[in-house]
């Protein structure tokens, strides 16, 4: 790549290596770039036009060039790029075959597949710089999570709601470079700029997707080979000044453009910038008056706390405080939302699956139980004194009860659990300070 | 110091390096500033530090005091004045003082000839890179090797979310990947690598900027403490790019070609040439591979670590429930309320021995620095609540008997100095025991039982029967693998 650059901005002519190297790369970064997995167009598709929400703009933003990869995870996740390779080598080499005049103009057509990949990058870092400016991606932690053991989470959740608890703006600031760097991508004689804060955000983006398995491994290994070609470009001549400390030489290049462009490219700028003004007011009207990826129904009125189980009785058969029963609850979590976390001397069955920013209705909102194996999970509908709660990863699991608030800390419940055990369950509400949030400015002194 | 009066007094002649342009007398005023106000912030003005370098004993304690100055003319005793914005006041004093050199500086020189200070420009800006490249390859070396954020102990893994402090959260997530430290490591002693050399410093500056900029704001959003001295390279950093700003300014906005013109002494002689090289290498050998030969016998052989290196009961090490708890020769069923009895017990696989009982204590807000002693490596507690009590012992195995002493001791004010010799544990069978220090007797019937006996804080007998509890932890479930 980088002969092929220097060579382009000494204004030399190229040689037929570089034609095919730089052919191979233009198939391989559009079959990458060009959204080839139908499913991406149904999802677009699927949107409610009438009613958009700030995830559908993401997910727009959001093409993960899988391809075919014949798993998840590991070097197989990327099985569709060496094939996007092969493919890539053999349409070069039918090119090279087929181009037999050679005055094809390949600077315009670099330039173009530049235009293309700077765009796709903003786009990508736009779409997830406004969810950390305004910071849906990360929420801080809730009142279940505070009650879950930090080895009881699954790596990428404890990552996840590390960084949900910064204050200062830390993660908005985030956002805010990412955003930055993708609107500096927009404009040529910037985007070298926006590409370098681009790659040096990437690469940690890398290694966190790596140490933490956030999921987002093939993604950002793809935007940072985004950042990375953009760079190629300016490199020679930033390492002309800046490392030989000699004579560099500008970009003289200029687009040769036909009747047609320039309206185009007008168009694609507003269209940018109507994408980011909606996309970020969509978010911030979301993130005032919805409380995603948290189910937005309310709880149970006043319930909001984290309770001891001082009594459970099972088939009528009281069971003391225990650190060893399977059976017995201790410690039941009411969220501010209609969901309510069980913690039992058990392995529950983790939610294993990755975050995605998308736009569901409150039963479909399980961030609150992904990557969380130290709590059972419910989401829960009540009516009257009858409560009907539905957990959110083993679906079989629903379990009816009626509950009675003698006082404004205990909730009474009676009915039965998912084994057909009736339950009589006392819950009291506990008098919990954290320490996540005294500080250390002062000394503390806490449970 | 021969070299800088050589090149002030000797003005260089090659055509590339003799960069003749004059400076505005805004450019010269504004040079004097800076001038001034980084030398006060990179050469230590205080005797104190001078004293205590002096005092060390070791060449390692030597060279970390000099890769970690910290300016501290002053300092409010406030909130804000450790944690916050005005913890950046020596920074203030340096600015004043530096604004009142230059004006006397500029009122001294006003009938002088001389238009530009490229010599001096060049010494300070190696000074500053010099100054980032010591301080910051020092600072890799505690991730590379890798103890700056150990991994959770067991009984951190046990703790709530809730029950941690913002601090301790930032610095366990970089330990729960060991690999991702090292590589953050790596970085930052690549980046001062890249300080030591003319043609890369632009480069390591972007680096430095970047990751120190990141450090510093995570350090204001978790309390980390560190958000003055993480700025400050961001700001020596930032310093070294202005040079390059006009050239790429032109290259890449303007479009223009442009050529390099930076100024380089030139050596009279010889002698002086090498001179210059030998003491730049000289430092470069001392900083990097002495430096981290040092840093790795300090940490892995010497000791000075911030968890206990000391094994703990062999084969002990694990999550225990308390099966029995007698308090008084009385039975206390478990109860997650109870006061008295003890709910769990965590074994590390060093000598501490942590309970848990449902009471508030005093948390340590100490950073965990590495101690030489075990008692007084306090990572495992720093910033960890939830009614733990963390017990350093010492075991006579052939006697079945724990010396035990309470780890934390939050009346120290900054909560990190090592333990007055007085209030260490007694040794073994030494005599002289203090009085917060406990005995117990225990025995071990199976494999995974313990039991233990003896008087706790308020001399009440207890007798506690512990089980290991064989835990699978999310945290360590490969999710490309592992089918929960």
């Amino acid at each position: 790549m980088s002969t092929l650059t220097t060579l382009h901005t000494e204004k030399q002519d190229w040689s037929g290596l570089d034609i095919f190297l730089f052919r191979t790369t233009f198939i391989f970064l559009l079959l990458l770039t060009i959204p080839l997995d139908p499913g991406y167009y149904q999802k677009i598709f699927s949107f409610n036009l009438s009613n958009l929400h700030f995830q559908d703009f993401f997910q727009l933003s959001n093409y993960v060039p899988r391809l075919f990869a014949t798993s998840d995870w590991g070097i197989a996740s990327y099985s569709g790029w060496g094939v996007a390779l092969l493919v890539a080598l053999a349409g070069a080499f039918i090119w090279q075959r087929m181009d037999t005049t050679g005055k094809q103009d390949n600077e315009q057509l670099y330039y173009w597949l530049r235009v293309i990949v700077r765009y796709r990058l903003a786009l990508a870092l736009i779409g997830y710089g406004v969810i950390k400016l305004i910071p849906v991606q990360l929420p801080g932690a809730t009142l279940s999570d505070l009650h879950t053991a930090y080895g009881d989470f699954l790596p990428w959740k404890i990552y996840y709601l590390s960084t949900g608890v910064a204050k200062a703006g830390y993660e908005q600031t985030l956002g805010a470079i990412e955003i930055a760097a993708g609107l500096l991508l927009i404009w040529r004689p910037t985007a070298v700029i926006g590409a370098g804060i681009a790659a040096a955000f990437l690469i940690n983006i890398v290694l966190v997707n790596f140490a933490y398995q956030l999921g987002q491994h093939v993604y950002s290994v793809y935007l940072l080979l985004l950042a990375a070609f953009i760079l190629a470009y300016d490199t020679p001549r930033l390492f002309q000044l800046l490392v030989k400390e000699g004579k560099a030489r500008a970009d003289h290049f200029e687009p040769v453009f036909s009747k047609n462009i320039p309206p185009l490219r007008y168009a694609a700028k507003i269209a940018l910038a109507v994408f980011v003004v909606a996309y970020a007011s969509l978010t911030y009207s979301s993130h005032a008056k919805s409380k995603w990826p948290y189910p937005d129904t309310p709880g149970l009125s006043k319930a909001y706390g984290v309770y001891n189980v001082k009594e459970f009785t099972v088939n009528k058969k009281s069971l003391p405080y225990s650190a060893t029963d399977t059976t017995r609850w201790q410690d039941v979590v009411f969220e501010r939302w209609n969901v309510l976390s069980i913690r039992a001397n058990k392995n529950f069955p983790v939610d294993t699956s990755s975050p995605v920013i998308e736009a569901h209705a409150d039963a479909k909102r399980n961030f609150d139980a992904e990557g969380n194996g130290g709590r059972a999970f419910y989401s829960y509908v009540t009516d009257k004194n009858k409560i009907t709660i539905s957990n959110k990863y083993i679906h079989s699991d629903i379990q009816v009860y009626t509950f009675s608030r003698p006082d404004s800390s205990t909730i009474v419940l009676d009915g039965v659990n998912s084994s057909n055990d009736t339950l009589h369950v006392v819950l009291e509400r506990l008098n919990k300070e954290y320490l996540l949030f005294k500080g250390r400015r002062k000394p503390v002194k806490v449970y | 110091m021969t070299a800088l009066t050589l090149a002030a007094e000797k003005p260089p002649v090659l055509a590339r390096q003799n960069n003749k342009k004059e400076w505005s007398s805004a450019e010269r005023f504004l040079f004097r500033i800076s001038f001034i106000f980084f030398i006060l912030l990179i050469i230590p003005v205080e005797p104190s530090w001078y004293n205590k370098l002096f005092s060390v004993k070791t060449v390692f304690a030597f060279l970390n005091s000099l890769t970690g100055y910290r300016v501290g003319f002053y300092s409010l005793h406030s909130d804000s004045g450790k944690w916050g914005l005005y913890a950046f006041v020596s920074w203030g004093i340096a600015l004043l003082v530096a604004l009142a050199g230059a004006a006397v500086w500029t009122f001294l020189l006003r009938n002088s000839k001389r238009k530009a200070y490229h010599d001096l420009y060049y010494w300070l800006r190696v000074l500053v890179r010099y100054r980032i490249a010591i301080g910051i390859i020092a600072f890799g070396f505690l991730k590379l090797y890798p103890m700056q954020m150990p991994d959770p102990s067991i009984s951190n893994l046990d703790t709530n979310l809730g029950d941690y402090n913002t601090y301790k959260i930032y610095w366990q997530i970089v330990g729960v990947s060991i690999w991702y430290e090292i590589v953050l490591g790596l970085v930052e002693i690549v980046a001062g690598l890249l300080m030591l050399f003319r043609g890369t410093t632009a480069l390591g500056a972007v680096l430095v900027a970047g990751v120190l900029y990141n450090i510093a704001h995570a350090n204001i959003a978790y309390d980390g403490g560190v958000h003055v001295y993480s700025a400050y390279f961001v700001l020596l950093s930032l310093f070294l790019l202005v040079q390059y700003v006009p050239n790429l300014w032109k290259l890449l906005i303007k479009k223009q070609d442009v050529e390099a013109e930076y100024y380089y002494p030139i050596f009279k002689s010889k002698g002086a040439k090498t001179r210059f090289y030998t003491a730049k290498y000289a430092i470069i050998f001392v900083f990097t591979i002495l430096f981290g030969i040092l840093r790795y016998d300090v940490h892995y052989h010497v000791g000075q670590l911030k968890e206990p290196k000391t094994p703990g009961l062999p084969k002990a090490a694990g999550y225990y429930n308390v099966t029995e708890f007698r308090l008084n020769d009385k039975v206390i069923p478990y109860s997650p309320l109870d006061t008295l009895r003890w709910q769990s017990v965590v074994f590390e696989k060093w000598s501490t021995l942590v309970y848990k009982v449902y009471k508030p204590f005093s948390i340590s807000l100490a950073n965990g620095t590495p101690n030489p002693k075990d008692i007084d490596r306090s990572y495992e507690l720093a910033g960890i609540a939830g009614g733990r009590k963390f017990l350093y012992y010492t075991a006579d195995l052939k006697k079945g008997k724990l010396f035990l002493e309470d780890k934390n001791r939050p009346s120290l004010p900054e909560g990190d100095a090592p333990a007055k010799k007085n209030t260490a544990i007694s040794k073994g069978n030494k005599k002289g025991k203090k009085e917060n220090a406990l005995v117990w007797n225990f025995y071990r019937p199976t494999a995974d039982r313990i039991i233990i006996t003896g008087l706790n804080e308020n001399k009440d007998s207890i007798h506690v029967i512990l089980d290991r509890v064989i835990k699978r932890y999310p945290i360590k479930y490969d999710r490309s693998h592992a089918s929960l």
